[in-house]
């Protein structure tokens, strides 16, 4: 934790998404105008005294809004990460341990899944189910999964390898226990910076699928469909692109950020 | 300085007071910032064509970094703040890039230390030798691989015609070190700078390599800069012997006459260390200590904290490089006080 | 060479079984019958519903089902969309090359500024040119494509208009005007790949030119043009190239939503207007189409790589 203190970049980048899961699940305090409250006098606005960030289409603040679409976009990519931790760490594991056949045929499942472009298959998944938060997450948790599958089998195996070259050599017997703490060493680190890393992606794709309607729906804010919106005006304005696209790629510059500089700092330690 | 060097006027390679320090951290805004520290300090040394000199010291003694001097490949952060190197009669630390370019692979060679990452594995090794004489004549792409094929046979690769088309990865360590010595002869050039050929192989090939490296040199008349730490193979191979320690030169001489009767107490050390001169079931010689780092130099004479003749006049002051009795050169306060070396160092 | 390619060939077609066991299994996502949605609904009489069973062979097990329309899919025969009732083949043949120049536009984008970037700053690693490029790149990457897409629109269509902001013009209508309606969409789609590109080049240059190998070159007497280009280039193009592959997924992916955007006739609108009306064989055909073209990208990807490094082509 200290060497990553060095790096100001890191810090900043963990700073920021730290205040942003403050802002996202204080938004009802902190927010200062209700973000369903419309205002058709007011509509389509610049940044003012009294919205920081301008209004809507419909009048609704801008700045209100923003707070509470980050709940729904960072929850989502976290329930999204979290499902398919869930599912991929024990059957990365199993696959890896077990070899074999069933390591052959997942292998094969995961590249065929991986084959179809992640967007698309999320579009699909979510599209299907019918739009909601739930569906989004379970579209976006089978995106993931393939990834994180891999990871873990991967380390696994690179774990296999080792302790059978070390038994080889040692006089004693490395039992099963040994090879269980060494696999979960070494799939901590590269696990957390892919999840720092899938969170951002998981951002997008969220902000996607709401920008195309497939997502959360109006009138929930959320940050892909404040885009959507504000596309529709962009000859009048193009000012309501700006805060939700900046949100988004502040937030996945972070998550990004963050990954790096763990990578960098896990790598000397493993 | 030159004064009792036993060499004749027509150097191949002059080397006078070279002086190389690390400036910096080398990259973006600190480059400049702290005071140069210097690596290796005076160094000087000539080399007549068809001579074999090795350049002698433990790790950390400044060998390699005056070899890549000399070639003008230093890193980035390091540079030469004093001193030349003339390779027939031009100074190399004067020219320009351009220059230098054809100079090197062309009049003066050089060959590294670890043939495993020195060869470029995306390239068939043919590719890699011809590239230098295309490089640096103006042959057809055919003739330069015909002198790949011809120099490959040089070296002792056989079936060198069909290996020519293979990639490094195909070839053992000893025979890659073989391909990079046929790489660095492509065009015959008058110096070849070894920087420890024979450190990264086994014993078998390394004496096959200095076999090679021999009759190489009496074949074509070429000039040997040989760095090295291990006394034996300079027995072997070299005519004469410089000694660095801590980047400055301690001992030069004529190798018969460093065996048989050294000048400085750390080449003595380093005589006795070597296996050969332990009795059978005694113990092994050590000089005691470590190599000083650049930045952590004793007072004086930079040997004396491990010297075992040391006297407090030599805390105090430098010592010069002076000639001596046989015709070399040392420096050591005590050097015509000392009588060092047992005589039973002599090697044939 | 040959022997590595054909046994990537042939791996090739197990894959293509899963992927399309995977597609077929999708559609069986959408909660409740499909033929009563399609029938009308809740006003659907029962008689209506089993007319489209029947028609839509639903009334099979499902695994004869999959072979009927693995068999169909196979000739490149979708069938028909529920709606339209249009063939899903005849429509997706229309709308490939559109999307094709798409991607091909992006491509070419990525690899002209990618590369360079790179090897810009891989060439002076820690120095401020550096710093910039590799900033640079990672603002780029964390950037909505879409997002992208509209500030484009906004600042060289409308404020500068330089470029049109919607629609596709054949190549064959004039090719001036499929070059001009290509370009922003082109750039927004291709700019994740070439930031990732730049960053990975860069990555793999400041290592690669820190090795033995290129010292060696040095000592050769070559030219630093030579060194790089040559020696450096082809040793870092190895990493860059793997993860070009793992790219070209969200490449295709990324049109469905720049087509909306720039509102171009392209695979992906049909895809998203597919999606939002549960209209099942355009969306089996569709991905079936997306992800064959992934899958010989990322053969194509490995082929280059087994060009580059010849250790693997004996594997």
């Amino acid at each position: 934790m200290s060497r990553l203190r060095r790096r100001p970049a890191v810090t900043t980048a963990l700073a920021f998404l730290v205040l942003l899961a403050v802002v996202a699940v204080l938004a009802s305090w902190l927010a200062p105008f209700d973000p369903y409250q419309q205002d058709l006098d007011a509509i389509n606005q610049g940044p003012s005294g009294s919205h920081l960030l301008g209004t809507d289409d419909l009048g609704r603040d801008v700045l209100s809004r923003l707070m509470h679409g980050a709940r729904v976009s960072l929850a989502s990519s976290v329930l999204a990460v979290g499902a398919a931790l869930v599912v991929s760490v024990p059957l990365g594991l199993v696959s890896g341990y077990v070899g074999g056949r069933l390591d052959s045929v997942l292998m094969r499942i995961v590249d065929g899944v991986q084959s179809i472009p992640p967007l698309v298959m999320a579009l699909t998944v979510a599209g299907l189910l019918g739009p909601s938060l739930r569906n989004i997450v379970i579209a976006l948790a089978i995106v993931f999964t393939p990834t994180f599958v891999r990871l873990v089998r991967g380390q696994v195996l690179a774990v296999k390898e080792e302790t059978f070259v070390e038994a080889s050599r040692s006089v004693g017997a490395t039992g099963a226990y040994i090879v269980r703490r060494r696999i979960l060493h070494n799939i901590a680190s590269p696990l957390v910076v892919q999840v720092s890393v899938t969170l951002g992606f998981g951002l997008l794709a969220e902000a996607g699928l709401s920008f195309l309607g497939l997502g959360i729906q109006p009138p929930e804010p959320s940050w892909g469909a404040m885009l959507n919106r504000a596309y529709a005006y962009i000859f009048e304005t193009s000012w309501g692109l700006f805060p939700p696209g900046l949100a988004i790629m502040l937030t996945v510059l972070a998550f990004n950020v963050l990954g790096d500089g763990l990578r960098d700092t896990l790598r000397g330690g493993r | 300085m030159t004064a009792g060097d036993a060499v004749p006027a027509d150097a191949v390679l002059e080397v006078s007071g070279l002086t190389v320090a690390a400036v910096g951290r080398g990259r973006g805004r600190d480059r400049d910032r702290q005071d140069p520290l210097p690596l290796v300090q005076d160094v000087s040394f000539r080399l007549a064509p068809g001579e074999t000199l090795g350049l002698v010291g433990e790790s950390g003694s400044g060998k390699t970094v005056t070899a890549l001097g000399i070639m003008r490949l230093l890193a980035r952060s390091l540079r030469i703040t004093a001193g030349s190197v003339r390779l027939q009669g031009e100074d190399l630390v004067q020219a320009s890039e351009r220059r230098l370019r054809a100079v090197r692979g062309n009049d003066i060679a050089m060959v590294f230390q670890e043939p495993m990452t020195s060869l470029n594995p995306a390239f068939t090794v043919g590719n890699q030798i011809a590239e230098a004489v295309t490089a640096h004549t103006g042959m057809p792409r055919a003739a330069a691989w015909q002198r790949a094929v011809e120099v490959l046979e040089l070296v002792g690769i056989p079936r060198a015609a069909r290996r020519i088309r293979e990639y490094p990865h195909a070839f053992s360590g000893g025979m890659r070190q073989r391909v990079m010595i046929a790489m660095a002869l492509a065009c015959e050039p008058r110096v070849l700078v070894a920087d420890e050929p024979t450190t990264a192989v086994d014993v078998t090939i390394q004496a096959q390599i200095l076999d090679l490296l021999r009759r190489l040199q009496a074949e074509l008349g070429m000039a040997i800069l040989f760095v090295t730490h291990d006394l034996g193979v300079v027995a072997d191979v070299c005519d004469r012997v410089c000694v660095l320690y801590a980047g400055q030169v301690v001992e030069q001489a004529e190798v018969h006459a460093f065996f048989d009767r050294p000048w400085h107490p750390y080449s003595a050390g380093l005589l006795d260390a070597m296996p050969q001169s332990c009795p059978p079931g005694g113990r092994l010689h050590v000089v005691a200590g470590t190599v000083p780092t650049p930045d952590a130099l004793p007072a004086g004479c930079r040997f004396h904290p491990r010297c075992e003749h040391a006297q407090d006049a030599c805390s105090a002051t430098d010592p010069e490089l002076l000639p001596v009795a046989s015709g070399g050169l040392a420096r050591c306060l005590r050097q015509h006080e000392l009588h060092l070396g047992d005589g039973a160092g002599a090697r044939s | 060479m040959t022997a590595f390619v054909l046994r990537r060939l042939a791996g090739l077609v197990p894959l293509l079984l899963v992927l399309s066991v995977a597609v077929f299994l999708l559609v069986y996502l959408v909660p409740g019958d499909p033929a009563v949605t399609i029938a009308g609904g809740e006003a659907a009489t029962p008689e209506r519903v089993r007319e489209v069973r029947e028609e839509l062979g639903l009334d099979q097990p499902f695994v004869v089902q999959y072979v009927d329309w693995l068999g169909d899919a196979v000739r490149l025969d979708f069938g028909h969309s529920l709606y339209s009732g249009r063939a899903v083949g005849d429509e997706l043949r229309h709308r490939l090359p559109i999307t094709a120049s798409l991607v091909l536009g992006a491509l070419v984008f990525a690899l002209a500024v990618g590369i360079p970037l790179g090897a810009l700053g891989g060439t002076r690693p820690g120095s401020r040119t550096d710093t910039a490029v590799t900033t640079l790149a990672s603002a780029a990457i964390a950037m909505p494509s879409f997002w992208l897409a509209m500030i484009l629109i906004v600042f060289f269509g409308l404020e500068l208009s330089w470029f049109p902001v919607r629609g596709y013009v054949p190549f064959g209508e004039s090719p001036v005007e499929w070059l001009r309606h290509l370009v922003l969409p082109s750039v927004a789609l291709g700019t994740l790949m070439a930031a990732t590109l730049a960053r990975q080049l860069r990555g793999a240059l400041a290592d690669v030119l820190d090795a033995d190998y290129v010292r060696t070159a040095h000592a050769k007497g070559l030219a630093p043009f030579r060194v790089v280009g040559k020696h450096a280039l082809k040793n870092a193009a190895m990493p860059a190239v793997t993860v070009l592959g793992l790219q070209v997924g969200y490449l295709f992916g990324g049109t469905v939503i720049v087509e909306q955007i720039f509102a171009i006739q392209g695979v992906g609108t049909y895809m998203v207007t597919a999606i939002s009306g549960q209209d099942v064989p355009i969306i089996q055909g569709g991905i079936m189409m997306l992800a064959v073209f992934v899958v010989l990208a990322n053969l194509a990807v490995d082929i280059a790589y087994g060009f580059l490094n010849p250790k693997v082509r004996v594997a």
